[in-house]
């Protein structure tokens, strides 16, 4: 894909790319990197990192392995991030696109949707609603994705309304091209590429939103997230500062990782947008 | 044999607090095999019409009869079969095809949605039709918008051939055009009309083109339609101030240049 | 007169990323105070050509070969030289109303205080012929027709009073009633400032209502050049007979005859 070529020319692409994939491997053999459950407690509590080849990055106040910690903290906030974010973009794409193409009164209404759920603070409403459900997995995607979804409905239906006049879309529709697979095939694939540009910047926010939310305690206790471990390292901050610095480093990477690769994509979109030269008149 | 009848088209919209008329109670026929060159300047409301009439626009009120049928009270999937009877043309500046559309793509779409031939047979069909108008088989894979502006137009004529229509609506299709490639395109078109019979209603400024293509010109003023007849006698003795103004804008090739324009600003 | 306004030799143009030049080994001379109709098709360089004298290639576009001109100082871009597009929203700011930018030219390259400038502009305005030009000082250029917006732009590109006028197209994208209108307009301008016009198209028609001279160009290369009358009684190449040939006017056999079966 012309893309993905465009998008490893980059440098902000090649290292968001690197990281991401660093990142996602962690998450994946997170059993084999760190084998046994993050819960138990492996070893003296309070130790310092680099002190126990066996326990390389400490542990915290109950003896719990900090390693095990971040790697399987990982595998959730990744997870819980993409989910959020691809839900948000899923939302948003489908309320865009009717929006978009319905036009007048459903429009209308759509859009008051969309500011309803804009106005609110994304961390707010997602607080909000896990408050309300109780705290799982499935519930804190949900929330996240609630307080996302209205910038990607409001970019796709900016896009619909301008490709909906192109001619192509008027040729579809005179040789009789139902309107369903008009949305589809002609019209949504045009829409996508700039949600695609944001939607790494929608995972980031989500990543960061679901470590807020487990830092204040919303999130699944069950399992080690690593805003669950800066939030357990604010008791000790003074003595052992590694046990909230630790995983709070490992958010930064991601968070930037992300954001870099975010970068990359809005730069190779441009690229693929403006490859056609204008030539001779 | 009649092929099209529009009655008093009407259609109006608010711009800025004003009522615009864009067409005002058209009136006009075609026949089958028949061109109608449709000719006006910028805002005689040309293009509105073209839109009516392939109903990507609602009109305010007016009559068609196509093929015997009130095209306008069709709908919904009764409209979308007859659609394969009326077919358009656009002028391709940009956008008159899907970006990353291939050749196959933007002919086979037809081919399937009318079910013109079966599908093992679409690609033998889409073979055909490159042909016709003019183009290698083997360019069916390439995306359309590696071609030139005038083996975009051919795609566009492939295309409208491909769910064989006895109406195509041709809007400035060749004003984008260079000359030469132009000239090929009229030929290919009035080729096409003489073997298959096909009405074309030929929508242009320039009244050169339309005569060389057109059996009967209308020439269309601030929405009405002011003049009709043969396209040899509307020329040769205009009677309307739009059909003369669009003649005498016509560039005549004057040898002895500059020293003859004078004569031309009489008017 | 008989030195050369700007005597162009060997002149080869590259555009950053294109192997094949758009331009090559162009020579010819241009003579103070003529017209002279640059005609070809896309692909020529006929466009390139008349950005190269002024002074609009895009970065990276290579450039072998001279432009030498008579007062041995490049003609500057807004002063002595004015460039009308085939396209006005090249021409026109659509964030400026029309007063400002015809003004910016008079003012800029005249030194004329602003009132002045506008007055000037006004006058510029009535003399390109706005209808109701006063109101049309306050306009944006969306709110004008297109033939109003070549207008604007001509009135723009000669309101320092430039000596040499380029129009690439200018008529292009315009019907050809509106086409009509701005021909006999630039004509009567070129007139009455005894400007040396460039006139590009690719129609060889209009070249010849407007020319002295034609210069016929393709694929980058100038295949004949000379006057009007000559070059259409009596062209040299094919090329061009083929384009004099292909032209369709009022007197052109049809293609068409009658209705089959009616």
């Amino acid at each position: 894909m012309n893309l993905i070529h465009n998008l490893i020319k980059k440098p902000e692409g090649i290292a968001g790319i690197v990281i991401l994939a660093i990142l996602i491997t962690t998450g994946v053999f997170a059993s084999a990197i760190a084998p046994g459950d993050p819960l138990q407690i492996s070893g003296r509590p309070l130790l310092a990192p680099f002190s126990d080849p066996a326990l390389p990055l400490g542990t915290d106040r109950l003896g719990r392995d900090v390693l095990a910690g971040i790697v399987h903290g990982a595998r959730t906030s990744l997870l819980v991030g993409a989910a959020a974010a691809l839900a948000a973009i899923a939302l948003g794409l489908f309320v865009g696109l009717i929006a978009g193409l319905a036009g007048g009164l459903i429009d209308e209404a759509l859009m008051r949707v969309v500011d309803a759920f804009q106005i609110v603070p994304g961390f707010l409403l997602a607080l909000a609603f896990v408050s309300v459900m109780g705290a799982s997995l499935p519930v804190v995607v949900i929330a996240i994705a609630l307080g996302a979804w209205a910038d990607p409905a409001r970019l796709t239906r900016a896009q619909v309304l301008s490709i909906r006049e192109r001619d192509y879309v008027a040729a579809a529709k005179v040789i009789g091209m139902h309107p369903m697979e008009i949305a589809l095939r002609q019209v949504l694939p045009q829409a996508i590429p700039p949600v695609l540009a944001v939607s790494a910047t929608i995972v980031a926010a989500a990543i960061l939103t679901e470590a807020a939310l487990s830092f204040l305690g919303l999130g699944n206790p069950n399992t080690v997230t690593w805003g669950s471990m800066i939030a357990e390292g604010r008791n000790v901050l003074r003595s052992s500062p590694w046990l909230s610095i630790l995983p709070g480093i490992a958010l930064v990477i991601t968070v930037v990782g992300v954001y870099l690769l975010s970068e990359g994509l809005t730069k190779a979109l441009a690229g693929t947008h403006t490859s056609r030269s204008g030539g001779e008149a | 044999m009649t092929l099209l009848s529009v009655e008093n088209l009407r259609k109006h919209y608010s711009s800025a607090g004003r009522d615009v008329v864009a067409v005002d109670g058209l009136t006009f026929s075609l026949s089958a095999g028949e061109t109608l060159g449709i000719a006006g300047a910028s805002g005689s409301g040309k293009s509105t019409l073209a839109r009516l009439l392939l109903r990507l626009m609602n009109a305010d009120s007016g009559r068609i009869v196509f093929e015997g049928q009130n095209w306008l009270a069709l709908n919904g999937g009764a409209l979308r079969r007859k659609r394969a009877r009326m077919q358009m043309v656009f002028q391709d500046i940009h956008g008159a095809f899907h970006p990353t559309a291939t050749m196959s793509d933007v002919l086979g779409d037809p081919l399937r949605i009318h079910r013109i031939v079966s599908p093992t047979e679409r690609p033998r069909e889409i073979a055909r039709l490159l042909d016709r108008v003019g183009l290698p088989a083997s360019y069916a894979a390439r995306p359309v918008h590696h071609l030139s502006g005038g083996q975009r137009q051919r795609v566009a004529i492939a295309r409208a051939l491909s769910t064989r229509p006895s109406l195509i609506v041709l809007d400035e299709a060749v004003s984008a055009l260079d000359v030469q490639v132009r000239n090929r395109i009229l030929e290919l078109l009035v080729d096409l009309q003489r073997e298959q019979r096909i009405s074309y209603l030929f929508i242009s400024h320039d009244l050169g083109v339309l005569r060389a293509v057109s059996h009967r010109l209308a020439i269309m003023d601030a929405g009405r339609i002011v003049e009709t007849g043969k396209a040899t006698d509307i020329i040769a003795s205009p009677q309307s101030a739009a059909a003369r103004a669009l003649i005498s804008a016509v560039p005549r090739l004057t040898p002895g240049g500059r020293s003859t324009t004078a004569v031309q600003k009489s008017e | 007169m008989s030195e050369p306004l700007c005597r162009i030799t060997n002149l080869t143009i590259r555009y950053a990323g294109h192997e094949t030049p758009a331009l090559e080994k162009l020579t010819l001379d241009l003579k103070a105070g003529e017209r002279l109709a640059i005609v070809g098709e896309s692909g020529s360089g006929k466009s390139t050509f008349v950005r190269a004298l002024a002074g609009l290639l895009p970065d990276g576009a290579v450039q072998y070969g001279e432009i030498q001109w008579a007062a041995n100082e490049s003609p500057k871009l807004g002063r002595d030289l004015g460039f009308v597009f085939q396209d006005t929203s090249a021409s026109l700011n659509p964030v400026l109303r029309i007063g400002e930018q015809v003004a910016e030219g008079a003012r800029h390259h005249l030194g004329m205080p602003w009132s002045s400038a506008y007055q000037h502009a006004l006058q510029l305005l009535e003399h390109v012929r706005i209808p109701n030009a006063a109101a049309a000082m306050h306009a944006y250029p969306h709110q004008l027709s297109g033939g109003q917006r070549q207008r604007v732009a001509i009135a723009a590109a000669i309101a320092s009073r430039p000596s040499i006028l380029i129009a690439d197209e200018a008529t292009s994208a315009l019907d050809t009633v509106v086409q009509a209108e701005i021909v006999g307009l630039l004509d009567d301008l070129v007139n009455e400032h005894a400007m040396t016009l460039i006139f590009v198209t690719h129609d060889i028609a209009l070249a010849s209502n407007l020319a002295d001279r034609i210069a016929v160009f393709k694929d980058g290369r100038l295949v004949e050049i000379g006057t009007a009358s000559d070059i259409l009684t009596d062209p040299a190449s094919d090329y061009t007979r083929s384009l004099i040939t292909g032209h369709y006017d009022l007197s052109t056999p049809p293609l068409v005859t009658s209705v089959l079966g009616s």
